[in-house]
């Protein structure tokens, strides 16, 4: 059945009984509570009946679901399910598809868990919904004809009053009563009573000009009173709402209900306002309303004073009846109108997701599909995180959490769509759903996200259409990709990733976006707001545009290197971090706000409570090892939070973190020079040079001078390497050496010492053995052994470090100060694989053995190859080959050597500790001559 | 053709009409009713004031929150109107019927007499 009408179906009923409920509370209380709120709680039925909004355990749902079990336990056999198949064939329909094409062959193992009531009402249903909606449309398109006419016909037959008196009574009641607008006053003979027409150019319409002041006076009162309180409005909301529940009885005995008590509070609100002295006369204008005769049905959509007998004689009582609500009714109000909205909320509406989900089970079963030729592929995703994966058969399922999502999957004629939703308004993301697709050809694949995660490396053949927004997208382009693709990624990530780095294709990526960037591969051709690249036959098409304000990856595999590719991290974020974290803190619209990082956390230790969202993204980026996103972040983050993050990545060594966070930051700024102040300080050379990258020349010669006065050796030879003079400083060098030596000898000889050169001293005519000369913090100054030599002397030195004399090293000095030095059982911490191939054949993995590695190691990788394109070394978990951690894979730059260095630190975020093994691989070409090591330093060694 | 006005209405043209200014705007107006010892409410003369525009006798323009108001018919034009409609009504047309009747009922006064007369040749000579 339509979800739509089945919706309104349950608007309906639910409204049905509040209607009844309130019926029935008329009687009882009837002149005891106020008119007005008799008048305005219809206002919530309305709504009611209107609005398809409701909680999530709701009468209506639970109705549903009751019925759509019950349904399912007692017909067994759809029938026309069977009509499609050979007669006498007994089977029930398909699971979960909506299928419509005539599969020769329903699955009987499938049939499990039917869902009939969708079937049961697939064809006539189809048409109820039409044959609902046509009449709704035509009742309301009557009612206005009816009206526009008898407003056309009171208008033409009016003859404005001209009498300056009663206009000006007019303006002042109208002014009293807080009406802006002027009101035109008309005089018809053919209306019975006085009423009010016109929306936007309201006029009152009285039978004669001729009544006494008083009357006049009550009448105006009266129908501005209309007028004022939107009563036109009210009374046409009702009108649509019969016409959409015009099958409706109970709708339509409110309709009559509300006209009535529209002109019992307005009444009430006339007297209110007059005092309840001035009912008589108020009565008695009624009665004489009454007086005259109209000739046209005028109480449709017009205001009156008078409606009809019987109603009139109620009014006059009730008019009668009239007073101020006591303090009880006042409470009695309150309490009932609680009552009332609660239940118009509890009846609720049925929602459509509800009950299909929980009659399935966790998993979604779906048909066996018609797989040849290709079929198209719609997948629609919002505010849920989806992974599509290869089926293991030719169907297509998710595993999901149905408290949570809402999968619909269906099939007709090779045309396959998914569509998944949150069901909630806040998404939890409890957990990834996984989608399994047939890994198939594919004609036109159209692939939708709004909100939430997307990741597919499924497509490897079709014309795959994208649009995304504000979602995180994550698009592989599998080896030997043949089609096309046209993404529209707006705000939000977006990933695309070619591996076989866009090999006959013609791509093209235009910037149309804002705020934020794209990384794409260097050998793109850039041109204003486009990038292109052509490879091959080009015949592939891959467009792909941004647009809002988002970050967009462009990879091909080379360039997406292990930075940025943590498939297994990523999985694991998804489940711990970004799990139980609702998706309306849309960053890319929150980042604007610049004071919600005022109370960010001072590290990500701390769990902290959603206060800022900006804080708690950058946390995501940081924790998930995303450079570019965390890159973005950080210039939105409020100034202590952004040191708190330097801090951060100071204290953990954490450098490429730095070195984003750093780029980003003014080099004048205090943030800036503090830092650069405290790695000068701390001696952080490597911290300080990642910030001397960032600053100009100028700044440069400052540290400069500055280090050279501190006579700051590996802080000048830094800072000469950045400037481009390195000779500069080897010359500096070799002279502040010579004359450092020469101080140094004259210091010694001063002691008693003689230096003949670095390697040979003599105290007292002997040669020296060992010679010490050790700072007060442990530190050497010079360390010299000379094993031909007979004596071992120390120096000592005082406070100001300067030689307060020479003395014999005792024994006990020696083996405390030498004596693990050539302890056989010493563990240096440091292991080396050394590395030696003649040659690694092209697309050969060599295993070199599996090693623990704890928080903390260090691994330093150097092997060289003297022939071949690309050598790759990595580490993996055992059976997982093909996820990789901290390696190195490097392509030959002509006139370079091909060479695999660098270091890296086991630990948080990128790695957790384990047992790993080792790999060199060539993947691309033979490899000849490799040579090298990879060592690994224990955490404890140093 | 020209439409009847009330009398409220006619009130508000002559005020409009004997404004030297090309524009009338609603304070002079207000000002002028008060003048003539009329005063009337501002939503009376709003609504005053569109059905006058609704008769085709003035058109707004609205500049800003105000509104300007001119004529569409002129005095002249209206008086004549008025005139020939009060000819056709009483003397069935007869222009001579309603000057005969203004000497016979000592309607006009001796010098109005005289400028009658000159405007009759005048009249005369133009033919």
């Amino acid at each position: 059945m339509s979800a739509v009408l089945k919706i309104f179906l349950s608007m309906s009923v639910s409204g049905g009984l509040l209607i009844l409920v309130l019926l029935l509370g008329k009687r009882f209380l009837k002149d005891k509570i106020s008119r007005q709120w008799q008048y305005y709680i219809w206002l919530v039925v309305v709504l009611r009946l209107l609005l398809p909004f409701g909680p999530e355990v709701s009468l209506m749902g639970k109705a549903y679901q009751a019925a759509d079990r019950a349904i399912s336990q007692t017909v067994p056999i759809p029938p026309q399910q069977a009509d499609f198949n050979t007669p006498g064939d007994v089977s029930a329909p398909a699971v979960g598809l909506e299928q419509n094409n005539e599969s020769v062959n329903p699955p009987a193992e499938n049939l499990t868990s039917a869902h009939p009531l969708q079937e049961i009402g697939t064809l006539p249903a189809n048409y109820a919904w039409l044959i609902w909606l046509a009449a709704a449309l035509g009742l309301l398109i009557r009612k206005m004809t009816i009206y526009q006419g008898f407003v056309r016909y009171i208008r033409a037959g009016s003859t404005p009053i001209s009498d300056i008196e009663r206009l000006d009574e007019l303006s002042i009641v109208a002014e009293q009563s807080g009406i802006k607008k002027p009101i035109e006053l008309c005089v018809n003979p053919l209306v019975s009573s006085p009423l009010l027409i016109g929306f936007f150019h309201p006029c009152i319409v009285l039978p004669s000009a001729d009544i006494p002041e008083k009357d006049f006076r009550y009448v105006i009162l009266h129908e501005l009173t209309h007028y004022k309180r939107r009563d036109m409005f009210y009374k046409w909301l009702v009108q649509i709402t019969v016409c959409l529940h015009w099958f409706n009885p109970l709708v339509h005995l409110m309709s009559r209900e509300i006209t009535r008590a529209c002109e019992f509070s307005c009444d009430e609100a006339v007297l209110a306002k007059t005092g309840s002295g001035s009912a008589q006369d108020y009565g008695k204008t009624l009665l004489d309303a009454m007086a005259a005769v109209g000739r046209y049905r005028e109480n449709l959509g017009a205001v009156t004073l008078s409606e009809n007998k019987q109603l009139l004689k109620e009014r006059l009582g009730a008019i009668m009846k009239f007073k101020k609500p006591s303090r009880a009714v006042k409470i009695l109000t309150v309490v009932l109108t609680l009552c009332v909205v609660l239940g118009a909320a509890f009846v609720g509406v049925y929602s459509p997701g509800s009950a299909i989900v929980s009659a399935h089970a966790e998993s979604l079963p779906g048909a066996p599909l018609d797989t040849a030729g290709r079929p198209s592929l719609s997948l629609d995703v919002s505010s849920a995180a989806v992974n599509v994966l290869a089926a293991a058969d030719n169907q297509i399922s998710a595993e999901y959490n149905s408290d949570v999502y809402t999968v619909r999957i269906s099939q007709q004629n090779r045309d396959w769509k998914v569509s998944i939703s949150c069901k909630t308004s806040t998404n939890t993301n409890d957990e990834t759903i996984k989608l399994y697709l047939p890994s198939v050809d594919y004609s036109d694949v159209k692939l939708k996200a709004d909100n939430g995660y997307l990741t597919c490396g499924l497509i490897r053949s079709g014309n795959i259409v994208g649009n995304f927004n504000m979602a995180s997208v994550f698009l592989i382009l599998p080896e030997g990709f043949s089609g096309s693709v046209n993404a529209i990624a707006d705000s939000g990530y977006f990933q695309l990733v070619s591996q076989d780095d866009f090999k006959n294709t013609t791509t093209t990526i235009t910037d149309n976006g804002d705020w934020g960037e794209i990384y794409k591969p260097k050998n793109f051709k850039e041109n204003g707001n486009t990038s292109t690249f052509t490879d091959g036959t080009g015949a592939n098409t891959i467009r792909v545009t941004r647009k809002g304000s988002g970050v967009m990856g462009i990879y091909t595999s080379q360039s997406f290197t292990a930075s940025n590719e943590l498939p297994d991290d990523w999985k694991e974020l998804w489940q711990d971090e970004w799990q139980g974290r609702p998706w309306e803190d849309d960053w890319w619209q929150n980042t604007w706000r610049g004071d919600d990082s005022a109370n960010a956390p001072a590290a990500s230790d701390e769990r902290f409570k959603k206060t800022s969202t900006v804080s708690a993204d950058i946390e995501r980026y940081y924790e998930a090892g995303s450079l570019p996103l965390f890159e973005i972040t950080f210039p939105r983050l409020d100034e202590s939070t952004q040191k708190k993050w330097l801090e951060k990545c100071y204290a953990e060594g954490d450098f490429a973190f730095f070195s984003v966070a750093a780029r980003r930051l003014d080099t004048n700024s205090a943030l800036f020079t503090g830092f650069a102040e405290k790695a000068y300080a701390d001696e952080k050379t490597a911290f300080f040079s990642i910030l001397t990258d960032c600053m100009n020349e100028t700044q440069l010669d400052l540290w400069l001078d500055r280090a050279l006065e501190d006579g700051n050796w590996a802080f000048q030879s830094m800072l000469f390497d950045k400037m481009g003079k390195r000779d500069e400083f080897d010359e500096l060098k070799e002279n502040q050496e010579k004359e450092w030596a020469e101080v140094q000898i004259a210091e010694y000889e001063a002691a008693g010492v003689t230096m003949v050169d670095e390697k040979t001293y003599y105290y007292q005519g002997q040669l020296v053995n060992i010679f010490l000369d050790i700072r007060k913090d442990g530190s050497f100054y010079t360390l010299n052994m000379n094993p031909k030599g007979t004596v071992n002397i120390k120096i000592t030195r005082d406070a100001n470090d300067d030689i307060t004399g020479v003395a014999y090293m005792t024994e006990a000095e020696v083996a405390e100060q030498f004596g693990d030095m050539d302890d056989p059982d010493d563990k240096t911490g440091v292991e080396i694989i050394p590395v030696d191939f003649k040659t690694v054949a092209a697309g050969e993995t060599i295993f070199l053995g599996d090693y623990t590695l704890s928080d903390g190691d260090e691994i330093l990788y150097d092997i060289s190859s003297k022939t071949g394109n690309r050598m790759n070394v990595f580490f993996a978990k055992a059976g997982q080959k093909d996820v990789s951690y901290w390696s190195v894979n490097n392509l030959r730059q002509p006139g370079e050597a091909l060479e695999c260095i660098g270091n890296f630190t086991v630990g948080p975020p990128a790695s957790k500790p384990g047992t790993y093994q080792l790999y060199l691989q060539a993947p691309d070409g033979t490899l000849g001559n490799v040579k090298g090591s990879v060592s690994i330093v224990s955490a404890d060694a140093s | 053709m020209i439409q009847k006005i009330s009398d409220a209405e006619l009130e508000i043209m002559k005020i409009v009409w004997g404004n030297p200014d090309e524009v009338t705007l609603f304070p002079y107006i207000m000002d002028g009713l008060a003048a003539r010892g009329r005063p009337c409410q501002k939503n009376t003369l709003i609504v005053l004031l569109s059905r006058l525009m609704n008769k085709g006798f003035l058109r707004a323009k609205k500049i800003g929150r105000r509104n300007e108001y001119t004529t569409l018919i002129s005095e002249t034009e209206y008086q004549t109107a008025q005139t020939k409609h009060f000819l056709d009504k009483i003397y069935e047309g007869s222009a001579k019927g309603l000057v005969s009747n203004l000497i016979m009922g000592d309607l006009l006064a001796d010098e109005e007499y005289e400028e009658l007369k000159r405007l009759l040749e005048k009249g005369k000579g133009r033919q």
